[in-house]
């Protein structure tokens, strides 16, 4: 069964990514009213990326290491932990801290301003494209670990015919050499 | 509650940026290194976390006039911060590539 936190951490991420989309939507024509509800939707979007990094973390040290990485590193696609998910959980370390600055920016710069105003638009634009790419990379992830489970799976499957026919050629092989009893009466 | 600067917010989340990318190359490269991670958080990623929210933290609170006489501009920095992660991105993306090729 897939752990609850995996579960938690990706949807909570994916929550960040809507959150910013939202404010990312409000920014494109801002009104008093849309400037407001951008910054109710960083704020969700920072907080939901704080929760994010808590509970894949927590996931990461305590089942990730001893239960996932050797399995995916034993697989076909080892690539996937040794470069991606390397890569994940170092990248990841940047989002929390870029959605805490867009929101003291949407505060702090004065977005009557064109060129603040653009600038702050381009940046949610940017934490949402650089989230999408954390969603990516959890997905190769898990489809490498799903993929060395069913090589194991099938090969416990294949295996246990193989056993079977390799006995079975064994004992025919067996029975097809062994040499005819002589009957007690001299006959074969 | 300090009222934080946009210079400096900006300041903090470059540097921090920057320190993610040294510290995770270090890391990699030397294992006493990692071990003191692995000591500060008991485990080598937990360290690497409390070591960049402190960073973080420091260059927050740094009152902007004693970083500079004049503030940077804040919209032209922002542009930096982008192009600071994205080079981040692609410099531990490349070494964990070279890493598993090597």
């Amino acid at each position: 069964m897939v752990h609850p936190l995996i579960g938690t951490h990706a949807g909570l991420g994916e929550l960040a990514i809507l959150a910013f989309l939202w404010a990312f939507v409000e920014l494109l024509g801002p009104t008093k009213s849309r400037i407001r509800r951008a910054k109710i939707a960083s704020l969700l979007g920072a907080v939901f990326f704080v929760l994010s990094w808590v509970t894949g973390g927590t996931y990461y040290v305590t089942q990730y290491g001893e239960l996932v990485k050797p399995v995916i590193k034993a697989g076909a696609e080892a690539w996937a932990h040794s470069i991606v998910m390397e890569t994940k959980e170092h990248v990841f370390l940047m989002l929390p801290f870029l959605g805490v600055l867009q929101n003291v920016l949407l505060r702090r710069m004065d977005l009557n301003d064109p060129k603040s105003r653009r600038v702050i638009l381009i940046l949610t634009g940017w934490i949402v494209l650089f989230a999408l790419s954390m969603v990516a990379m959890g997905y190769l992830i898990s489809g490498a670990y799903r993929s060395a489970l069913e090589i194991i799976t099938t090969g416990a499957v294949l295996l246990l015919p193989l056993g079977l026919v390799v006995m079975l050629g064994y004992f025919l092989l067996a029975r097809g050499t062994a040499k005819p009893r002589k009957n007690v009466h001299g006959g074969i | 509650m300090a009222r934080w600067s946009p210079s400096t917010m900006i300041l903090a989340t470059i540097v921090t940026m920057i320190a993610t990318v040294v510290i995770t190359i270090a890391k990699e490269m030397s294992k006493p290194i990692k071990d003191v991670f692995v000591t500060i958080g008991g485990h080598h990623w937990v360290g690497t976390c409390i070591v960049l929210v402190i960073i973080f933290a420091i260059f927050t609170f740094i009152p902007e006039k004693t970083l500079w006489r004049k503030p940077p501009k804040v919209e032209r920095w922002t542009w930096v911060v982008m192009v600071v992660s994205l080079l981040s991105f692609l410099a531990i993306f490349l070494f964990y590539v070279i890493h598993f090729f090597t």
